[in-house]
């Protein structure tokens, strides 16, 4: 039998944390434990009554909160973060969406996890708190590999701390269909693009091709302060390979994710624009871009 | 808890709510289809947003406003109901008390949905019979006779 | 007589759209489904499944588990007194004996007294398997030195027909197109897994189990249990979606042995992922086809060369293959052809019927083919269709016996071609924007209706007059989605001059309603329709006899029948052979032809991203030869619903196993179609009145889904160049076509460019 308590406020929390699991929109947990993961105590912590505004905005930066659900985190982003919103759009369905956190994506540690590679790619810090106090830590540096976080007995993630973009930021995902599917490959950008467009302050992260979300910086570099003509997409493309160790799992095989994810990052460079819907499509629910 | 409009006292927490209800409460407007939170079959409304019961335990929403297919004629969308009739938009219909309840989710924030938001917003439901466009339309006329709705965003 | 003629002159509830019966408790959540059922004092079942896919049963050992706290029995097969079943091959074990075949196999039952006892009881059985080598493909199955999984070896079934000279007429053919084609296992997830409850007393049992063949799951009961056929009650209705998985199956005979063993009642429902490992699957087939034309583009010879997975255990293979064959040539002239088709036991997961039953896979095949010899001849593809489409009067392509007059293949192709979507296929290509490339693919298809000639297919319904004056039916195929009470009550309408509203429909109840065969087959209006309109006009003779004029006024009609003992009428529709039987020679039922068709004609719209391989479906205009649309939108509604699980088989539906493991076992790995990947549909209905149908009504729901996989393909061509042989086409799949040099293994085995078509010149 598996125990449940609720942690209503955050110094509850910090005396529970250390003694079971935390249990936060359960989207991810709950699945596990079907298929036979044993819990002996949940504590649950979407009910806490003192945590974190879901968006605070100062300066340029933005606070979101890593226990509110993704619904309402974009809804109070009010498109300020377009590639985030984009990949909390293509986060499994709506019923998902109203009870996932980001914190609950992050902390589950999977190389696909939807909204990493947007927050990696924004440089975003993770707040976490516990019983030893509180310690930042970039987001990317969260995940040591699937299922395997840095986070110690006890932590939990308490806010993402992250700039908001001065230029361009997108997020594309590519799964087996248009909605509800696991990513075989994803890719988020962010740059800014000056007068003569050429890319600046340009960061990228990939989904579902390592063993965590990386990223891509030996393509950043080949992108650096260049035009992205057709010799510099090149470059960029191939500087992905060194970078990534897909796998082949039921999904695709590497040979494929590995192939796509240069497909990925040429499709955005030679786009860099929302493709409109074609008539009759039912979603373009694939590409954004500020 | 309130269950469609009832205070209900639910005994174990740490039990699902779709269980909770289908077991305890005999709602079985919500089905069990997967158990995984891939099919929508057992969605309900907590707090006026569409959620897969099977991966909610009853402790989590202990506070919570919980609206089953049986409770959505009472709580303002009995037009949606009648336009899913109208328009044939069942044909075994076992995924159609979750998907109406979904749909229940989306006029609650969106007054007038596009064909996108529409499908955007059902992608959770799986439907095997219908090929969903009968359902798309059923919301949209839907939304056009159901009273506006407080919280939309 | 004149009476029902009088009545067809006068049809107004027949082509009107109401809605779905049940649609208010629908909706409401308030239709109890039978898996929703509950009874006092029941108790819960749980099986213990085979997790290997072939192997030795060393030991099975229920005595841990009889200690669980709230366990009631624990079922083995030396508990099931003739453990066998399967309607066409008695090959299966009810529950697994000596040896398993398949990841899934039922090894034993469990009934505790709450979910959770019966669960741990399943956990604490011992189970000791000795694993056997695995037979994972059907090619392995036919190797002489592969295991074989049945006393009988593993050819399940190698069957044939020849017309004419197929080689003599290749040889002379002006083009030779020989292509190889791979289809996947479909799964047919129906939302409702399987499951329901039952209760045994008085040596009588009921069951509340989703059934398509409530008749056979009777007689399958019966052997299994030895009982007494009209002991058993089997309740089937509402069900939650079928699609061919609920024709068989041992899940019915499990809730009875269950029942039975206990002297309570129990409920069984399967989890999603017990559903997939163990429901019958599409078969998954490799074809060969080689089709001859001569200059003008007509088809000269096809032959087709199938082998097919039938999984573990036969299921309803020998019918679907030999559905497949008499389809084989599509709706076409061909004035020779070929069909062989083989059957091969494997431990893969089981193959049976699913919606189409045999034919997607070889009309791919043959529309495939068809479509690499339109690119080869220059002529436009719709038009080669046209050329050699079946009209009136023609012969059938490969068994040669004279098609009913009222298969309008011809029209829906003229209908098809003067959609906008077809007419305008060139400006939609011309509005590609990279990396999205636009094409436009059209495809055509024709099913019979019902199990065929020679096969004994009929269908009962009785129908009585209330003292109330309300008029009460039980019909034959049971309603499995397809509004088919509604439909019942239409015709019963219009055959009694009676409002719509005064009629009461029955279905699914062994114990109340005729045999009368399967929710299956394209059967259900047609003949559960024919068997409801005879039987109302048979009561109106008595009504008339009786002395009662028109308009009738039923309560005394009811009055005047009863007295005379003749208020119930029962009637019996036999599906009609066919006549003339060209070139088909021996026993009838060895081929079972039809006599009436129903087909249907896409035109698919897709967008392919070149730098991705992604493919998508935009829009599907459907062109249907459905005879009479009794119901209008549930006509619709089947063309929509179809067309959404065809794109499914072509983009994304695969169920993938290694070495006899399911690796796609569940709802986030199998993907099918959600509404975002949904089209628009247009459907035009070509109708026409089907002389031997009620009020002209044919069946259509499975031929709905058939053209759908080879247009999208011929699209996924139009717009890439790229020919996809392997379905489903995923992203993967397409990229891999699209860059062969970058690909280390993909390029030959899926997919083939233009250059390497096996295409033979003469």
């Amino acid at each position: 039998m598996t125990e449940f308590l609720t942690a209503r406020t955050c110094s509850e929390l910090r005396e529970l944390a250390p003694t079971g699991q935390l249990l936060a929109g359960g989207t991810d947990l709950l699945v596990q434990m079907r298929s036979g993961r044993v819990v002996r105590r949940l504590i649950d912590i979407s009910n806490l009554q003192d945590g974190p505004p879901a968006v605070e905005r100062e300066d340029g930066r933005v606070r979101i909160s890593a226990l509110a659900s993704l619904t309402t985190v974009v809804h109070e982003l009010a498109g300020a973060l377009p590639g985030l919103a984009a990949s909390v759009r293509l986060f499994g369905s709506e019923q998902i969406r109203n009870r996932a956190t980001i914190g609950g994506n992050l902390a589950n540690a999977s190389p696909a996890a939807d909204t990493l590679p947007p927050l990696a790619a924004a440089g975003a810090m993770a707040t976490l708190n516990g019983s030893a106090g509180t310690r930042v830590l970039p987001v990317a540096d969260l995940a040591l590999g699937p299922g395997r976080t840095a986070l110690r007995t006890g932590e939990w993630i308490e806010t993402i701390d992250l700039p908001l973009p001065a230029g361009d930021e997108g997020f594309r995902k590519l799964g087996g269909r248009q909605a509800m599917a696991i990513s075989v490959a994803s890719l988020a950008w962010r740059w800014r693009c000056d007068d003569d467009g050429r890319l600046h302050d340009v960061a990228l992260a990939l989904g579902a091709v390592a063993p965590r979300v990386i990223r891509a910086t030996d393509a950043e570099a080949e992108l650096e302060g260049r035009l992205p003509v057709a010799d510099v997409v090149d470059r960029a493309v191939g500087a992905l390979g060194s970078q990534i160790s897909p796998i082949d799992d039921v999904r695709a095989s590497a040979w494929y994710r590995r192939a796509v994810a240069g497909a990925l990052l040429r499709e955005a460079l030679v786009i860099r624009t929302p493709q409109r819907r074609s008539p009759g499509s039912a979603v373009e629910a694939t590409w954004t871009s500020a | 808890m309130k269950v469609n409009g009832n205070l209900v006292h639910p005994v174990d927490q740490a039990q699902r709510l779709l269980t909770f209800l289908r077991d305890d409460l005999a709602l079985t407007g919500a089905k069990e289809g997967c158990g995984m939170g891939e099919c929508g079959a057992c969605t309900v409304l907590v707090d006026g947003r569409a959620v897969c019961s099977c991966l909610i335990l009853v402790g989590q929403v202990d506070r919570a406003d919980v609206v089953t297919a049986e409770g959505l004629s009472g709580s303002g969308y009995a037009a949606l109901q009648e336009a899913f009739a109208a328009n044939h938009a069942s044909q075994c219909g076992y995924c159609t008390p979750g998907m109406v309840v979904s749909a229940a989710g989306l006029l609650h924030r969106v007054a007038d949905p596009d064909d996108e938001a529409v499908r955007e917003a059902l992608a959770g439901n799986l439907c095997r019979c219908t090929g969903y466009a009968s359902i798309v339309k059923a919301v949209q006329e839907a939304a056009r006779r159901v009273p506006g709705r407080e919280g939309a965003s | 007589m004149t009476t029902s003629q009088t009545r067809i002159a006068q049809v107004s509830h027949v082509g009107r759209s109401y809605p779905l019966r049940q649609a208010k408790e629908v909706v409401s959540g308030a239709l109890e489904y039978l898996t929703d059922k509950r009874l006092p004092g029941m108790l819960h079942g749980k099986t213990v499944r085979s997790a290997v896919p072939h192997g030795l049963l060393r030991r099975l050992d229920a005595s841990a588990a009889l200690q669980v706290p709230g366990v009631v029995t624990v079922l083995t097969a030396a508990d099931v007194p003739n453990n066998v079943m399967g309607t066409m091959v008695a090959d299966w074990p009810v529950l697994a004996f000596e040896r398993v075949r398949q990841v899934g196999d039922p090894i034993a039952l469990v009934a505790g007294i709450t979910v959770s006892a019966a669960e741990a009881g399943a956990r604490a059985v011992v189970v000791d398997i000795e694993p056997l080598p695995v037979v994972d493909t059907p090619a392995r199955a036919l190797e002489t030195d592969a295991p074989a999984l049945h006393p009988s070896g593993n050819l399940l079934v190698d069957m044939g027909h020849e017309k004419g000279d197929v080689e003599a007429a290749l040889r002379s053919a002006h083009l030779v197109v020989d292509q190889t084609f791979h289809l996947p296992a479909q799964e047919h997830v129906c939302l409702e897994p399987g499951g329901g409850i039952a209760v045994y007393e008085d040596g009588r049992c009921t069951i509340w189990c989703g059934s398509q063949t409530p008749g056979d799951h009777v007689r399958e009961i019966a052997r299994a249990l030895r009982m007494e056929p009209d002991r058993i009650r089997l309740i089937s209705t509402p069900m939650g979606g079928a699609f061919g998985s609920k024709g068989d199956g041992a899940v019915p005979i499990h809730l009875a042995l269950l029942a039975r063993a206990t002297g309570r009642p129990v409920r069984l429902v399967l989890d999603r992922e017990e559903v997939m490992a163990v429901g019958a699957k599409r078969h998954p087939v490799t074809i060969r086809t080689r089709l001859g034309l001569d200059v003008n583009g007509r088809i000269a010879a096809l032959d087709t060369d199938e082998l097919a997975d039938t999984g573990p255990y036969a299921s309803f293979g020998p019918a679907v293959l030999k559905v497949g064959a008499e389809m084989s040539t599509g709706p076409y002239r061909v004035p020779n052809a070929r069909f062989r088709g083989r059957l091969a036991y494997t431990n893969n997961a089981n193959s049976g019927a699913f919606r189409g039953y045999g034919v997607p896979q070889v009309a791919f095949a043959v529309e495939a083919a068809l479509d690499v010899a339109a690119e080869r001849l220059g002529i436009d593809p719709l038009e080669l269709r046209s050329r050699n489409v079946l009209r009136p009067g023609d012969e059938h392509g490969l068994y040669g016996h004279l098609v009913g007059g009222n298969l309008r293949a011809a029209d829906i192709v003229e209908a098809i071609a003067a959609h906008p979507w077809w007419l305008e296929r060139e400006t939609w290509r011309a509005s590609s924007r990279h990396p999205w490339r636009r094409g436009t693919g059209v495809a055509l298809a024709m099913k019979g209706v019902g199990l065929g000639s020679a096969r004994g297919d009929h269908a009962g319904a009785r129908i009585s007059v209330q003292a109330d004056g309300r008029i009460r039916i039980w019909a034959g195929p049971n309603h499995s989605g397809q509004f088919i009470e509604t439909t019942y009550a239409q015709i019963a309408a219009d055959a009694l001059g009676v409002p719509y509203e005064q009629v009461d429909i029955v279905v699914g109840d062994t114990e109340l309603v005729p045999e009368s065969g399967s929710c299956a087959a394209s059967r259900s209006t047609y003949m559960g329709g024919s068997a409801v309109k005879l039987a109302c006009e048979e009561l109106l003779r008595r009504v008339n006899a009786a002395g009662v004029e028109e308009p009738v006024d039923w309560a005394e009609a009811a009055r005047r029948l009863a007295a005379t003992g003749n208020r119930v009428v029962e009637s019996t529709f036999v599906l009609p052979d066919v006549q003339q039987l060209g070139v088909l020679q021996g026993p009838l039922e060895k081929f079972s032809p039809h006599l009436v068709y129903g087909s249907a004609a896409q035109v698919i719209r897709v967008e392919v991203n070149e730098l991705t391989g992604e493919a998508r479906v935009v829009a599907v205009a459907c062109a249907l030869d459905c005879g009479t649309a009794v119901n209008p939108a549930a006509v619709i509604s089947q063309a929509e619903g179809g067309i959404v699980q065809g794109l499914g088989y072509a983009l994304m539906e695969d169920y993938i196993l290694r070495a006899g493991v399911p690796l796609t076992g569940s709802l986030e790995t199998y993907l099918i179609p959600t509404a975002p990947d949904a089209p628009v549909i247009d459907t035009l209905l070509t109708e026409s009145a089907e002389p031997t149908g009620p009020f002209g009504a044919k069946g259509i729901a499975e031929v709905v889904l058939v053209p759908t996989a080879p247009a999208v393909a011929a699209a996924i061509h139009d717009a890439t160049g790229v020919r996809m042989n392997r379905l489903p086409a995923t992203p993967e799949r397409v990229f891999a076509a699209l860059h062969p040099s970058e690909n280390p293994r993909h390029s030959a085995a899926a997919t083939a460019r233009p250059s390497a078509q096996r295409v033979t010149w003469p």
